[in-house]
């Protein structure tokens, strides 16, 4: 035991050692004075003797009748002389009862008394012959023995006194013993009394203690009753064995059962018993658990419940409260129904503007690329004039498209930041250059403030963090005239937080436009040239922009002198700080250019053979998959939309053809280059997706990566195997995890040990129909989300009938098989 | 002696006549008689009623005593005697009420012997009155030691 409640026991232990204490002190008085009474009363009640005074004056008066007897015989001379005998003897024997009797033994011990005794016995003695002899001897001698008798009186007399002293004393002495045991009584009782009242006032207390107990106890259960009768959640209590020991009204109105039949019910049947099959007691503690409960009527209806655990009278009980959650299950599906009508409209508008914007930026991308070309042609300086009215107009109206489709992606989540090894201050320098013309179209001054060393080392999107300046420096400039606009970088923490400014002079801005000019489509009316302004989209995209790399964004203003946005993200780069190799820029690769569209073939026509390749052109994808079969080209360009086979169509039929150019890196050019779209066309075999237009620089940036991805300029079919592995998640956890959603828990695990068990067996011992079971395999492979395996897979099949490739593509295939299995393995670290 | 003698002659007697000295004269309310309303005992007809002896102790003498004779009880059923006082009284004229009720079976005795020996007037005989002091409690109190009468003599039977 805890020495804490120990010390809470003391009392009560002290308590009962002293009422036991007082228990045995009360019977022992009670033993006692029974005892003591009762020997009294015994000996009050018995008498050791017989009435003594009459015994020792009998003598006396005995002595008297013989003297007088003796003396009236010696008068009568003819009188017979019995009656002197008669009181001889009877004298005689009174005597003797004083000598004798064990009454007077104390009385005999006083010297007195002896000698008195001693006398009158010597009396008797001497006169017991002459009484016994012959009258004739007797008669004279009678006035003598009435004399004697007369002395023996006065002994006896003597004698009585003695005794009656004697027996008072005795008397006293026994009184006194009397009155002693009595007041030993007197004290005993007392004490029994007190020691009762004590008793019966500790009995009281105890009561009393008790009663306030009883009634505290009595106001806690009506209360508590008082609360589970009125609580709006049913309470159900239910034994070990899950049959119902308790309910409260909620719960009899929940289920629909009276009290009565409640309680001879089973918690399986009220509570769907699949969704319990342990009964409550693993849910004890669990917080809060959902499942369907049943109603007397039969209606399933959903319910909520957390169940504790409480000592019963013999087994542990559970206590479940349950709450009928069909409201707020109706209400919930009605408000994911309107979510999900929301959702669907914004995804309408999002699909809309994505479309639409595509479908302005392809004619663009023909105008301004021909523009490009245009002006490498001799032309007079008013066409030059002419040309850069129309790429710059041309320049706006994309940006205005691009700021829509920037908008469209980040409302679907699909806003994408690509970071590489950056360096601002170069950035800002470029960007402050080439805004310096707009700048003083306005009597403006835009200047990069002083460059720090730390920021030469960033990382991040030149893109978009160009695109965000270009948003601030703009606005900048449309508000402020004949001032100065200032950008400038500084590193706060290092590079994992860098503050990015863009400081005016102008118009400033009202701290109630300062609040929402960060929504979209916020034009304010200040603005100088209101011809000039955009969708009013920029700081809106801006934002986006900026959250989606985890940074803010903000601004200071003070209308009249001027405004400072800043931008606060971190530009550290990761810890592997893995860097972008440089691409030398090949050349004259055999390239096979699949687009539908004239002008945009046109463009990518002349951009290539700009830089040296051999064009080879396929107006559509089923000549484009015509062509790859027929000839071996280094590179292929595929645009992703046409009509009849479109992009990916044909990349896989190129890949699966076994052509000369079935394992050629292959290019995809796409308008709507969304995150899951670009996954398919890798899927399907592209090698890397590009986004429209294109400009000469990606081009070539792209061309380069893709084939020092192969790690040569041509590609062999192994080779294409490993790189397409590479760039393939070894396992595409989403795959897994919808696969895991759709079939449970239970079945996934049996389909994922028959994959491993099956890849096993397929690596460990390859089987002579070899292509057919890496068939199998790779789409058992496909199911469970092993991509690369699935590549790998697909390449041994393909290889299948040439002994040399077979080998290289077995052992890429094992290789991948066993990183694979590694991840398979501890897959419960997959995130799910 | 001459009296008695005359007066058993005259009435019709139920008692034999005593033939020895008389020591005990019953006297009163009694069925049977052999002398002039009275019934006289001596030691031999004491006897004839029935012997019973027991042992006690007792506060006038030293030590246990074995007393023989006739249980009151037997003598008065001898009368026909079933309810009433007795009147005991002593050679001395003492005299004690003793309820009839008092001789039971196993109660008092009127003794003749002590320890085997034929008690004298000196030593508290001929007859005495004696009780079982032992075996009851109740028959050590005054009361039945003052109706311990010794030197025994008469007895008047007295009715309700």
């Amino acid at each position: 035991m805890p020495p804490i409640l120990a010390r809470q026991n003391m009392p009560q232990l002290l308590r009962r050692a002293a009422l036991t204490l007082a228990a045995g002190l009360m019977v022992a008085g009670i033993l006692v004075l029974g005892a003591s009474v009762r020997k009294e009363l015994q000996a009050l009640a018995t008498t050791g003797s017989d009435n003594i005074e009459w015994a020792l004056s009998q003598a006396e008066v005995e002595a008297i009748a013989l003297s007088q007897e003796a003396l009236t015989a010696s008068h009568a001379p003819d009188v017979p002389l019995d009656l002197v005998r008669l009181r001889f003897d009877l004298l005689y024997s009174r005597v003797k009862v004083l000598e004798e009797g064990p009454l007077f033994a104390g009385l005999r011990t006083d010297p007195e008394v002896a000698k008195g005794l001693a006398r009158v016995e010597t009396f008797l003695m001497n006169t017991a012959p002459l009484i016994d002899g012959p009258e004739a001897q007797l008669r004279p001698l009678l006035t003598r023995l009435s004399s004697q008798a007369e002395t023996a009186r006065h002994d006896l007399r003597d004698i009585a006194l003695q005794g009656i002293a004697h027996f008072a004393e005795i008397s006293d002495v026994r009184r006194e013993k009397v009155a002693a045991t009595l007041r030993r009584v007197a004290a005993l009782t007392v004490a029994l009394v007190a020691l009762l009242g004590i008793t019966v006032m500790a009995l009281m207390r105890l009561n009393l203690l008790n009663h306030r107990v009883a009634e505290s106890e009595r106001q806690t259960r009506s209360r508590l009753q008082a609360i589970l009768t009125t609580a709006l959640d049913g309470i159900l209590v239910t034994d070990r064995n899950g049959v119902l020991r308790g309910c409260n009204t909620a719960a009899e109105r929940m289920f629909g059962y009276p009290r009565d039949s409640l309680l001879e019910l089973s918690l399986s049947d009220l509570v769907m018993p699949d969704a319990l099959p342990g009964g409550l007691a693993p849910l004890s503690g669990q917080g809060l658990v959902q499942c369907q409960a049943r109603h007397s009527d039969g209606a399933a209806f959903p319910i909520e419940m957390s169940v504790s655990a409480a000592e019963g009278p013999d087994s542990p009980i559970h206590v479940a409260f349950v709450r009928n959650i069909s409201n707020r299950v109706a209400a919930e599906k009605a408000l994911r129904r309107a979510h999900d009508i929301a959702v669907a409209g914004d995804q309408a508008k999002a699909d809309l503007l994505a479309v639409m914007s595509h479908e302005m930026r392809t004619p663009l991308n023909g105008l301004l690329g021909t523009l490009d070309l245009l002006r490498r042609e001799e032309l007079n300086d008013r066409m030059k004039r002419y040309a850069a009215i129309m790429e710059r107009s041309g320049q706006l109206l994309l940006r205005h498209v691009e700021d829509v489709l920037g908008i469209a992606q980040a409302e679907a989540g699909q806003l994408t930041v690509l970071p590489e090894p950056l360096d601002l201050n170069a950035l800002i320098a470029e960007l402050v250059e080439a805004q310096a013309g707009q700048a003083e179209q306005h009597g403006n001054q835009l200047i990069a403030g002083a460059p720090e060393a730390a920021l030469a080392q960033a990382w991040g999107d030149p893109l978009r963090l160009r695109q965000m300046l270009l948003n601030l420096i703009g606005n900048a400039l449309k508000f402020t005239e004949n001032g100065t606009v200032t950008v400038e970088a500084e590193a706060l923490d290092g590079l994992s937080l860098v503050e990015l400014r863009v400081i005016d002079t102008g118009i400033g801005i009202t701290e109630v436009n300062r609040a929402r000019i960060f929504e979209d489509f916020v034009t304010l009316d200040a603005s100088y040239r209101r011809s000039n302004g955009g969708t009013g989209l920029g700081l809106g995209i801006t934002r986006r922009m900026v959250q989606a790399m985890a940074g803010e964004i903000g601004v200071e203003s003070e209308p009249g002198e001027g405004s400072l946005f800043w931008i606060r993200l971190p530009l550290a780069p990761p810890v592997d700080g893995a860097k972008e190799p440089d691409c030398d820029v090949p050349r004259g690769l055999r390239v096979l250019l699949v687009e539908d569209d004239q002008i945009n073939r046109f463009v990518a026509r002349d951009m290539l053979e700009s830089d040296g390749h051999v064009v080879t052109e396929a107006t559509d994808g089923a000549k484009g998959v015509a062509e790859a079969e027929c000839a071996r080209f280094d590179l292929i360009l595929m645009d992703v939309s046409m009509p009849q086979m479109d992009g990916v169509r044909a990349t896989r039929e190129i890949r699966a053809g076994g052509g000369p150019s079935a394992q050629s890196p292959i290019l995809g050019l796409t308008a709507h280059a969304q995150p899951a779209e670009v996954e398919r066309f890798r899927n399907a075999g592209m090698t890397e997706v590009l986004q429209k237009p294109v400009t000469q620089a990606v081009l070539r940036r792209m061309i380069a990566r893709a084939l020092k991805a192969s790690g040569s300029d041509t590609f062999q079919s192994g080779q294409v195997a490993a790189w397409q592995a590479r760039s393939t998640p070894l396992l595409a956890s989403r795959i897994r995890a919808e696969l895991r959603a759709a079939v449970g828990e239970h079945k996934f695990a049996q389909l994922n040990d028959a994959f491993i068990q099956d890849a096993v067996r397929f690596f460990s011992a390859p089987p002579d129909d070899l292509a057919l079971q890496a068939h199998r395999l790779a789409g058992v492979a496909a199911v469970l989300g092993a991509q690369a395996l699935n590549v790998q897979l697909q390449a041994l099949e393909s290889a299948a009938g040439n002994p040399e490739e077979v080998a290289d593509a077995l052992r890429a295939a094992r290789e991948c098989w066993l990183q694979t299995l590694s991840q398979v393995t501890d897959g419960d670290t997959e995130s799910r | 002696m001459c009296m008695a003698l005359c007066s058993g002659s005259a009435a019709a007697e139920t008692l034999p006549q005593p033939e020895g000295q008389v020591l005990l004269t019953i006297t009163g309310a009694i069925e049977s008689t052999n002398h002039d309303g009275s019934a006289e005992f001596d030691l031999a007809m004491l006897r004839q009623i029935g012997v019973t002896a027991f042992e006690t102790a007792t506060i006038w003498n030293d030590g246990r005593q074995r007393f023989e004779g006739v249980t009151l009880a037997a003598l008065l059923a001898e009368l026909g005697v079933r309810d009433g006082t007795l009147n005991a009284q002593a050679v001395n004229n003492y005299s004690i009420e003793i309820p009839v009720d008092e001789a039971v079976p196993g109660g008092p005795l009127i003794a003749w012997s002590r320890n085997g020996k034929s008690m004298s007037l000196r030593d508290k005989g001929p007859l005495w009155l004696v009780y079982p002091y032992d075996t009851d409690p109740a028959y050590q109190s005054e009361v039945t030691f003052a109706r311990s009468v010794w030197q025994l003599n008469r007895i008047d039977v007295q009715r309700p």
